[in-house]
């Protein structure tokens, strides 16, 4: 069953990309918070500076229009968070190497495969090309990319409608 | 059949019935988050997916500064795009972007925002009057 679903929603046209998701493929339990030990409703830009050091880009007033982008090459793991106008990383992107610093709060890392997303947050979810995105019913939102059978990065992106 | 356009120009709603008589407008924008898989609708004409009521998601949901408002949206068909449409919400709730935007400025995650006044407005018209289409126009990236 939970494979027929994964058919389905790769099959089906209309689930390609997570705007607002019907109830059916939203993700049920609680939504994930955190990446790279940052916690996307309440980590504000100097943690991250006190945790992760000076940044390797800092921009802000970017023409993302967000209050700042910020990146951190930790050897080899690019951690990028958006700063919103609360001074609060509301998006955290990791990619490049897999590292322990490059995990969900709940275990899924850079370099897993799709059985372990399914393992930790289940089979409702929606895939587009390479992509899966998990909704959760608060709107909070995970991307998953894929090279072949690995993951090359996750977005972790609090609610916004 | 009604008829709802947009204009991304001048940020205006316009509410028309099956006589194309103007029955309302109101305040607009598509302004949307930079994560959004939309950054905004594409000028053209959509069909709507919820042509008679708009889609909700209950009264614990649906309120003047939930995600959505109190009427909740209403979905048009749009190719590779499943949940885009017109909704209300966030009356007095700031966004977190610098300019900290409300009700129809809010920031989306592609959808177009209005008021309260023109979702009543429109869901009193679908009601008796479908709402078969909506007609985007001058429409761009938002901020």
């Amino acid at each position: 069953m939970r494979r027929f679903l994964f058919l389905v929603l790769l099959l089906c046209p209309e689930f390609l990309a997570a705007d607002h998701l019907p109830a059916s493929p939203m993700a049920r339990g609680i939504p994930e918070k955190t990446l790279s030990g940052i916690d996307i409703h309440r980590s504000h830009l100097k943690t991250l500076i006190d945790r992760f050091g000076q940044p390797t880009s800092y921009k802000k007033y970017p023409e993302t229009e967000e209050a700042a982008e910020v990146t951190w090459d930790k050897d080899g793991t690019i951690i990028h968070a958006t700063i919103n106008a609360d001074d609060i990383a509301y998006a955290v992107e990791v990619s490049g190497k897999p590292s322990a610093l490059a995990k969900t709060g709940d275990g899924l890392m850079l370099g897993g495969a799709l059985r372990d997303l399914e393992r930790i947050y289940g089979t409702r979810f929606v895939k587009q090309g390479n992509q899966i995105t998990i909704q959760w019913k608060d709107g909070t939102e995970m991307r998953a990319k894929f090279n072949g059978p690995r993951i090359v990065s996750i977005l972790l992106l609090a609610e916004v409608e | 059949m009604s008829h709802v356009t947009f204009d991304g120009q001048t940020h205006e709603l316009i509410v028309r019935d099956r006589n194309g008589r103007v029955v309302g407008t109101g305040h607009a924008n598509n302004r949307t988050d930079s994560h959004a898989t939309l950054q905004f609708v594409p000028d053209g004409t959509y069909a709507v997916r919820d042509r008679v009521v708009p889609h909700r998601h209950g009264r614990a949901e649906d309120t003047v500064n939930g995600m959505y408002g109190t009427f909740g949206i209403i979905r048009i068909v749009m190719n590779g795009h499943v949940g885009i449409g017109i909704h209300a919400g966030r009356q007095s709730e700031p966004d977190t972007t610098p300019e900290r935007a409300i009700g129809p400025d809010h920031v989306t995650k592609g959808c177009i925002r209005t008021n309260e006044e023109t979702m009543r407005c429109i869901t009193e018209l679908m009601r008796n009057d479908p709402l078969l289409s909506v007609t985007v126009l001058n429409n761009r990236r938002q901020r």
